[in-house]
């Protein structure tokens, strides 16, 4: 009642200021961002009360308040929301890498090998033999020459193989999940971003030269080294920046004693930010340097994962109600029957490649079974990725746009749900996460 | 982050700003600072003001206009935080209380009369612009003079009377308040915009400093999930504060009044938000710090003068205004307390910023350039200044009582 009071006075408050404002170009973004959080939150929290996530709550307001519907937060908006976008990216691997103890991976690592191995290398190759064979069905691919269906296949097949690192990390973080399934995916999707830098670095740069545009403007070997350069680049890059990072973080902790929240806070935006002006991954450099930090200084990484529990949560929420706002719903609907087998499709051979992958690995029967759960959801890097196709590949890069967008917001939506409710399947939420919170009376 | 400086720039900035977050808080280096007298001076991160200005489009390039437009929701939250946690600290009950107000508001009020009147004239002649920008500007640079320091003032006085009560340092805070609300009526008053007349513009700021206090003591009451209440919390500063922005009030006004209102609701509130939100303030404050010494611009010949008489006028209103709330308080505050009050404070820096950001042109450029430099020197000068009032004996009370018993 409180709250629906409060809400009550915030919408009265907000609507009232936008009718009577002089002109509306002006500072709206602090008050939306205000108002974005009060709501997110709120509607998270009833999400909770169903057993559902948080996260979907928070997406689901944001999808409300975005262009598709009420138009409160403007496309332009969620635009300027990039310094906290980036700033939840880099907490929630930083999170990720926090939770990695070197010594237990250690034990394991033969086996996530494998499983990984097989699931991302197999997801990969089964994506694009069934774009292949069904292109000359496709309207933006039917009259292509076949080098250049090769080419969209490839694409479009390194895209849809990607996961979603910060989601999975997010439902991890509300339900406070501890146990196999939890441990099994996040190390999987943390995989799974280390592949995808290499996977689509190399199909774009194939792509390039089996398209005819990119192959006349450069040489097949100085397109591969470059590819190869590229990889290199990011992904040792990031390892690098990340180390340095964690380092900085462990020095800082041992000479100041103080405020080490508050310095992993301002490292991640850093990250964030010169990360993404150096073209390296923030999300591998994050995580780097959460691992960094828990294996080198493990004092202070109870201390600083305290301190980012309180930053996370307005973090998470402002994330997730700009990405329900980004969610594409016209083109959703638009394109409903391929929309919905892409997703099949890909659940299919989630789920085939798992079990190849999860038998090879020696996984235990109930994780395995479980697993694509936690593999469904994509996010803000997989729309990153398709912003660039389209940007680099002319009309079907535009058309792998608008038929990937419509996918990754169907499987925001359910990849959430999904994972919470494989968790609770194998109990690894504990039971005052599963059971709806009291409210406190008053 | 929007592009327009090289990678370089970038990383240098960062490196400067690490640099002095590792100087600033290194143990060691803690004594080393009490030895060299400069504990006070850099208590406050006035450091950063500097840094600003080599981080400047005029100096490194880093923060320039693209970099201040997008960080701008950040500095909004700055002020709004600034203002809350004034709000939700301020003392308002006690038996001493009324000598306190009536001491604080004397002192308050005259510096403000003493340095806004002559520099509604002044401006004249040196920045010519219409009645009401220039009234609106003279009004600005008056409450900005009348902001005090208390961080300085506190650690001095403590020193000079352990275990005594700080009612020097309870004035400072309470002429403050009393300068940010000053500030926020004469803004509201003197700046009316198209669509809402003066008295219009008064109300939506009481109207927001209430609700806003009262939406956050209600999603806070109903939450017992710290951090869900954690995030309410910061989204209500961002609503009270946004929402006072987009409207061209001042945010600092506006948050003060919800801290004001929340303290009165519940007093275990305003103590768990100022603790909780106190996390943010030390980042919030460098961000402010910066963007004030990156907005500056270096002081044209008329700038330079209506500093000069800024700081004379400054200075004399302090002094005077400390012997007037001496007087008030019938001896219970030492007659040399204006010494204690020439530092001054972020706030001051948030009102010129704030100002700056609505007034835009010449105007707001001069206030941000007094500011900044005022700042600069005050706290440079109250280094000895505070160490004067220190040597002089200073009354001796009773404690002050607890606003409220703690649940």
């Amino acid at each position: 009642m409180n709250r629906v009071a409060a809400l009550v006075l915030v919408v009265a408050l907000v609507v009232t200021a936008r009718h009577v404002a002089a002109d509306d170009a002006g500072r709206f973004a602090t008050m939306a961002l205000g108002f974005i959080l009060i709501a997110a939150a709120i509607v998270g929290e009833a999400a909770s009360r169903v057993r559902l996530p948080r996260l979907t709550g928070y997406l689901v307001t944001g999808l409300a308040l975005g262009p598709s519907v009420l138009n409160v937060l403007s496309p332009r908006m969620a635009r300027e929301l990039d310094l906290v976008n980036g700033l939840a990216v880099a907490l929630i691997a930083f999170s990720a890498g926090v939770e990695m103890d070197l010594e237990a991976l250690r034990a394991s690592w033969k086996s996530l090998a494998r499983h990984g191995g097989f699931l991302i290398g197999g997801l990969f190759a089964g994506l694009f033999a069934v774009a292949l064979l069904v292109s000359p069905w496709v309207s933006f691919t039917a009259g292509l020459p076949w080098a250049r269906r090769i080419a969209v296949a490839l694409v479009f097949a390194a895209v849809m193989a990607t996961f979603s690192p910060v989601v999975t990390v997010a439902v991890l973080a509300e339900t406070r999940a501890r146990g196999k399934l939890a441990e099994r995916t996040l190390a999987l999707v943390v995989m799974g971003d280390l592949a995808l830098v290499v996977l689509f670095t190399v199909s774009t740069a194939v792509a390039h030269l089996l398209d005819e545009r990119g192959s006349a403007r450069l040489g097949v070997g100085m397109l591969l080294g470059k590819a190869a350069g590229h990889v290199a680049f990011e992904v040792l890059g990031s390892l690098v920046a990340g180390i340095i990072a964690g380092v900085a973080v462990a020095i800082y902790r041992r000479l100041v004693h103080r405020r080490s929240g508050l310095m992993v806070v301002a490292t991640c935006l850093v990250i964030a930010e010169v990360g993404s002006r150096l073209g390296l991954s923030s999300i591998l450099t994050s995580v780097m340097a959460g691992v960094i930090v828990r294996n080198v200084a493990s004092e202070a990484a109870q201390e600083m994962q305290d301190v980012l529990e309180h930053v996370r949560v307005p973090v998470l929420v402002v994330f997730f109600a700009a990405a329900g706002a980004s969610l594409h719903l016209a083109q959703l609907m638009e394109l409903l029957p391929v929309v919905l087998g892409t997703v099949l499709v890909r659940a299919g051979l989630i789920q085939v490649m798992n079990r190849v992958g999860a038998r090879a690995g020696g996984v235990p029967a109930p994780v395995a079974r479980n697993v694509p759960a936690g593999l469904i959801s994509q996010a803000g890097v997989t729309v990153g990725l398709v912003i660039v196709v389209a940007e680099s590949f002319g009309a079907w890069g535009r058309a792998i746009e608008t038929l990937s967008l419509a996918v990754i917001s169907l499987h925001e939506l359910i990849g959430p749900i999904v994972f919470r409710a494989a968790l609770a399947r194998l109990g690894e939420i504990p039971p005052a996460e599963t059971a709806p919170a009291e409210p406190q009376p008053g | 982050m929007p592009s327009g400086f090289s990678d370089a720039q970038l990383l240098g900035g960062l490196a400067l700003i690490a640099l002095l977050a590792l100087v600033g808080g290194w143990a060691r280096l803690v004594r080393l600072k009490q030895a060299l007298g400069l504990e006070q001076l850099l208590a406050g991160g006035f450091l950063f003001l500097p840094l600003g200005m080599l981080l400047s489009e005029a100096g490194l390039g880093v923060v320039n206009r693209a970099v201040v437009r997008e960080l701008d929701p950040l500095v909004t939250l700055g002020l709004g935080m600034l203002g809350l946690l004034m709000g939700l600290r301020l003392e308002i009950i006690g038996p001493r209380q009324r000598t306190i107000l009536a001491s604080a508001a004397m002192e308050s009020l005259s510096t403000i009369v003493l340095v806004g009147a002559p520099l509604f004239v002044l401006l004249d002649i040196v920045s010519p612009a219409d009645l009401q920008r220039r009234a609106t500007a003279a009004a600005v640079l008056g409450c900005v003079a009348a902001i005090s320091g208390g961080h300085s003032l506190g650690a001095v006085v403590r020193r000079a009377s352990p275990g005594q009560p700080d009612l020097v340092t309870r004035v400072a805070d309470q002429g403050t308040v009393a300068a940010v609300l000053v500030a926020g009526v004469l803004v509201a008053l003197l700046s009316p915009t198209a669509t809402l007349v003066p008295l219009e513009r008064l109300l939506a700021l009481a109207t927001i400093g209430i609700v806003g206090g009262l939406c956050t003591w209600l999603l806070s009451r109903g939450t017992s999930d710290a951090a869900l209440r954690g995030a309410f919390q910061l989204g209500m500063l961002l609503v009270t504060a946004g929402t006072a922005a987009y409207l061209s009030l001042p945010p600092v006004a506006a948050t003060l009044l919800a801290g004001m209102t929340i303290a009165q609701v519940s007093g275990s509130l305003a103590r768990e938000l100022s603790d909780s939100l106190g996390f943010l303030e030390p980042p919030l404050t460098v961000l402010l710090l910066v963007i004030a010494g990156a907005a500056l611009r270096m002081p044209t010949w008329r700038a330079g003068v209506v500093l000069g008489f800024f700081l004379v006028l400054r200075t004399a209103g302090k002094i005077l205004g400390g012997r007037a709330a001496s007087a008030v308080s019938k001896g219970e505050l030492p007659r040399l307390m204006g010494l204690g009050l020439l530092p001054s404070g972020a706030v001051a820096l948030g009102l010129a910023l704030d100002y700056a950001h609505s007034a835009r042109g010449r105007l707001g450029a001069v206030a941000v350039a007094v500011a900044v430099l005022g700042l600069l020197l005050s706290e440079t000068a109250g280094v000895w200044t505070t160490r004067l009032l220190a040597r002089a004996k200073l009354p001796e009370s009773t404690p002050p009582p607890t606003r409220e018993k703690t649940p």
